[in-house]
Order: structure tokens, then C-alpha cells, then sequence
């Protein structure tokens, strides 16, 4: 077990207040887990109501999405800001749809699956994140051509990448120093004397 | 926003304006955008709403989207809810924004900057002028165009070349650059300005910050659908 004492957060989007309750409780238990809200009607609005309440992990039940976007985790992350992301499965879900998904808790879970399961998570998360939490420096030299002002295009062709790559450190940079603003990956840049203001003139 | 309570009953017009405020003290910052004044000693919100000839329904709505995180009004509120007052209401909020809040947070920073070594207290300024440009432009937008149409179609004038759809669509997140400021000022900024100065600046940002977020949600969620509402009459 981690030695943090610092709790992890989770929501839970499940449009059956039963189940969505019950769940609550039993994540409950566990002494490093706070469920931050529990999103059981009204649901559609998950979005909005989920990223004004910012927790790490996000449980949610892929039926409530519309059929195409069930499988689009990506999309999801990207929506609610959360990067991990479980599926409740309540019902028979395509096996290819779950795949997809961090994680699954089964309606049928017993209870100490549930929580072995949110155990092993903690763990990965945690290391994951005290490891990489300085800039590596291919994303130093790329946070340089961004806050120049370059575009992805000319950022991946300058240092010989793939657009997608780009798009990945440029995520990987956000994460780390929670600047999301071009315009203010350059104020960062300059305050950490990596580019002169007469670089962006 | 950890410190935002999560419950599900919102507040009620039976409900003691004093208690409201004890519960959100923030609720306070709506008081002048409604023109209320403090000393109303024992009042419900109906009977202080009645008083100052404002719609309950809405004031009610906008204590509720200040208070409560995931708090979505009822369909049946929203047919209640005075347009001119909320459209008042929404410009009264804009110009306080600019006239208060900015100007506050445009002064403090600039002594900062004053006392901080170039080029870092330069591209600072730089930045704030950047997003107060963005911001005015929002807001000007908002009430050039959005809040005329909005009043047109209350009053049965309905304009053709627009909808709500187009706000909706175009409403764009500006929160990214304040957010990006009050990082910067947070992690990134040591230097020989005085320390409490910036620490009343990001207060006052986390502040304005958490304003401007409840403001947008009344917008996206209240506002638009409203005039969604009132423009499926005219279908």
C-alpha cells in the first residue's frame, strides 16, 4: 500500500440510484477512498457535472453514452479530465467495448473484488504519478518550439516526429505544469529562462 | 473546489435569506447585482424577493448554481424564471467583473510586476493584458448580441439570422488562461516582490476564478435552456 495519506477521488455516473448507492458504500470502506459525487440522475449532464467536481477516477456506465461513443475512452478522458476511467457494467456490454476501459466492476462483483480491484489501481496510479513529474527534456525542447509560437505541424517536421507524438508531449506538458494556454507555456518558458522574450517578438 | 459542498436540497423560498448566506457566504457578491441591501433581519427569500420586485424563482436559481456543484434546475423553474431580470442580472455581473474584479487583480499585479525582475514581471503583464482582451471581447460579445436576441424573443420578436444554438456551440472555455495564471504565480513565480502581495493576488484569482465558473454555468445551463425553450414556441 501506498503511504500516502492523501485520499483518491472518484465519481460514479450510474443512472440507477440503487446501484449507484450501494457501489458507494462499499468504495466507502476502503479507508483511501473518498467518492467525490455520485451522479445518479439527470445524467446526461455527467460532463459538465463531473468536471466541476475533479476526481481522479471516474466509474461510469458505458449505457448511458450514446452507442458510438461507449468505446471512445480517449473522448471521455478528454471531456471529464479524468485519466482513469472505469466501466460498471450492469448489463451484457460488448467484451470489444470494455476492452477499452481502465478497468470493469461486474453488477455480480463480490465485494472484496471490487475493492482488490480499486487496491491494485491505487498502486499503479501512484507510483505513476511520483515518477514523472518533471519535464523530460525532448519535452523541455518541445515546449520551447510551442512557446515560440510554432505550430504541431512545424513542431514534428523541426524535430523529425509524428504529429501524434507531438500532440502526446504536448498533452504530457499540460499534465505536468498545468498550463493549458499557449500563451502561457510561453510566460513558463521565459520565467524558467528557456527562451528570451526576444524569441517571441 | 474541494471546498464546495455536494448535497441535493437545494435552498427553498421558505428558506431564511440569513441562512443562506451562513451556509454560502459567496452568495453576498449577488446582493448589489440585484440591488439588495444588507439588513434584512429575518426574512424568507420569498418575502425579501417580494420586497425588492425580483423574480424568486430566479434569484433562487442563481443562489442554488452558486451553492450547490451539481445542482441543475428544474424544467418547471426554468418556465418561471423573468427573462429581463436574468438578462439584467447577467450584465450587472459582466460589469462588476470588469469594473472590480479585473481592475483589482490588474492592480495588485502590476505592483508585483514592478518589483520582479525583467523579463519575467514584462511577460507577465503581457499575458494578463492578453486574457483581459479575450475576456472583454466574451462579455461584449454576450451583451452586443446574445442578450438583444434573448430580450427579442421574450418580448415576441424572434430575429431570424440568429439562435441559441450559435452561443452554445461558440461559448467558448476562457477559464484556461486565469487558470494558467494562477499556476504560474503559484509554482513558478519566486522573486523579490513581497510575498503576501502575491498571496492576496491568488486569492483573489481562486476567487474570481470560482465567480466567473458559476457564471458560466448559468449561462450553459440555465440561460441556453430557457431560450431553447422559448424558441420552440416560434417552430
Amino acid at each position: 500500500m501506498s503511504k500516502t495519506t492523501e485520499k483518491i477521488t472518484i465519481g460514479i455516473v450510474e443512472p440507477s440510484p440503487m446501484i449507484g448507492k450501494g457501489l458507494k458504500s462499499i468504495l466507502e470502506e476502503l479507508s483511501f477512498v473518498d467518492v467525490y459525487s455520485l451522479i445518479t440522475d439527470n445524467c446526461q449532464y455527467y460532463i459538465e457535472r463531473i468536471s466541476s467536481s475533479h476526481p481522479e477516477i471516474l466509474i461510469i456506465n458505458p449505457s448511458i453514452l450514446e452507442l458510438k461513443k461507449r468505446g471512445d475512452v480517449d473522448a471521455l478522458m478528454h471531456e471529464t479530465g479524468c485519466h482513469v476511467i472505469i466501466a460498471l457494467a450492469t448489463q451484457h456490454t460488448d467484451p470489444e467495448i470494455l476492452k477499452k476501459y481502465y478497468n470493469v466492476i461486474d453488477v455480480t462483483d463480490s465485494k472484496e473484488r471490487i475493492k482488490t480491484k480499486l487496491r491494485h489501481l491505487l498502486n499503479a496510479e501512484r507510483t505513476e504519478s511520483e515518477v514523472n513529474l518533471e519535464l523530460s527534456s525532448r519535452e523541455k525542447e518541445i515546449l520551447v518550439s510551442v512557446a515560440k509560437g510554432l505550430m504541431n505541424k512545424e513542431i514534428a517536421y523541426k524535430h523529425n516526429l509524428s504529429i501524434h507524438t507531438v500532440i502526446t508531449h504536448r498533452k504530457n506538458i499540460t499534465r505536468k505544469t498545468s498550463i493549458k494556454s499557449v500563451s502561457g507555456l510561453t510566460v513558463f518558458a521565459i520565467m524558467n529562462n528557456m527562451i528570451d522574450m526576444q524569441d517571441i517578438e | 473546489m474541494k471546498n464546495t459542498k455536494i448535497q441535493n436540497t437545494p435552498f427553498t423560498q421558505t428558506m431564511k435569506m440569513a441562512e443562506l448566506i451562513d451556509t454560502n457566504y459567496k452568495l453576498l457578491l449577488l446582493l448589489p447585482r440585484f440591488d439588495i441591501d444588507l439588513g434584512f433581519g429575518e426574512l424568507t427569500v420569498r418575502k425579501l424577493c417580494e420586497e425588492n420586485n425580483i423574480c424568486p424563482e430566479l434569484f433562487l436559481v442563481i443562489c442554488n448554481v452558486y451553492t450547490f456543484d451539481d445542482y441543475i434546475p428544474d424544467e418547471k423553474y426554468i418556465e418561471l424564471l423573468n427573462v429581463q431580470q436574468f438578462i439584467d442580472y447577467l450584465k450587472k455581473s459582466h460589469l462588476y467583473y470588469m469594473n472590480d474584479r479585473l481592475k483589482n487583480i490588474s492592480d495588485q499585479l502590476q505592483i508585483i510586476v514592478q518589483d520582479s525582475e525583467q523579463p519575467h514581471g514584462a511577460i507577465l503583464s503581457r499575458f494578463f493584458e492578453q486574457y483581459k482582451v479575450e475576456l472583454l471581447n466574451h462579455f461584449a460579445y454576450e451583451d452586443e448580441v446574445v442578450f438583444p436576441y434573448v430580450l427579442g424573443i421574450a418580448d415576441g420578436k424572434k430575429s431570424a439570422d440568429y439562435q441559441i444554438r450559435i452561443f452554445e456551440e461558440n461559448h467558448t472555455n476562457i477559464d484556461d488562461k486565469l487558470n494558467d495564471l494562477k499556476n504560474i504565480l503559484t509554482k513558478y513565480l519566486h522573486g523579490n516582490s513581497s510575498l503576501e502581495k502575491r498571496i492576496q493576488l491568488i486569492f483573489n484569482l481562486f476567487d474570481f476564478e470560482e465567480d466567473m465558473r458559476k457564471h458560466t454555468l448559468l449561462e450553459d445551463r440555465v440561460l441556453i435552456s430557457k431560450v431553447r425553450k422559448m424558441e420552440s414556441h416560434y417552430e
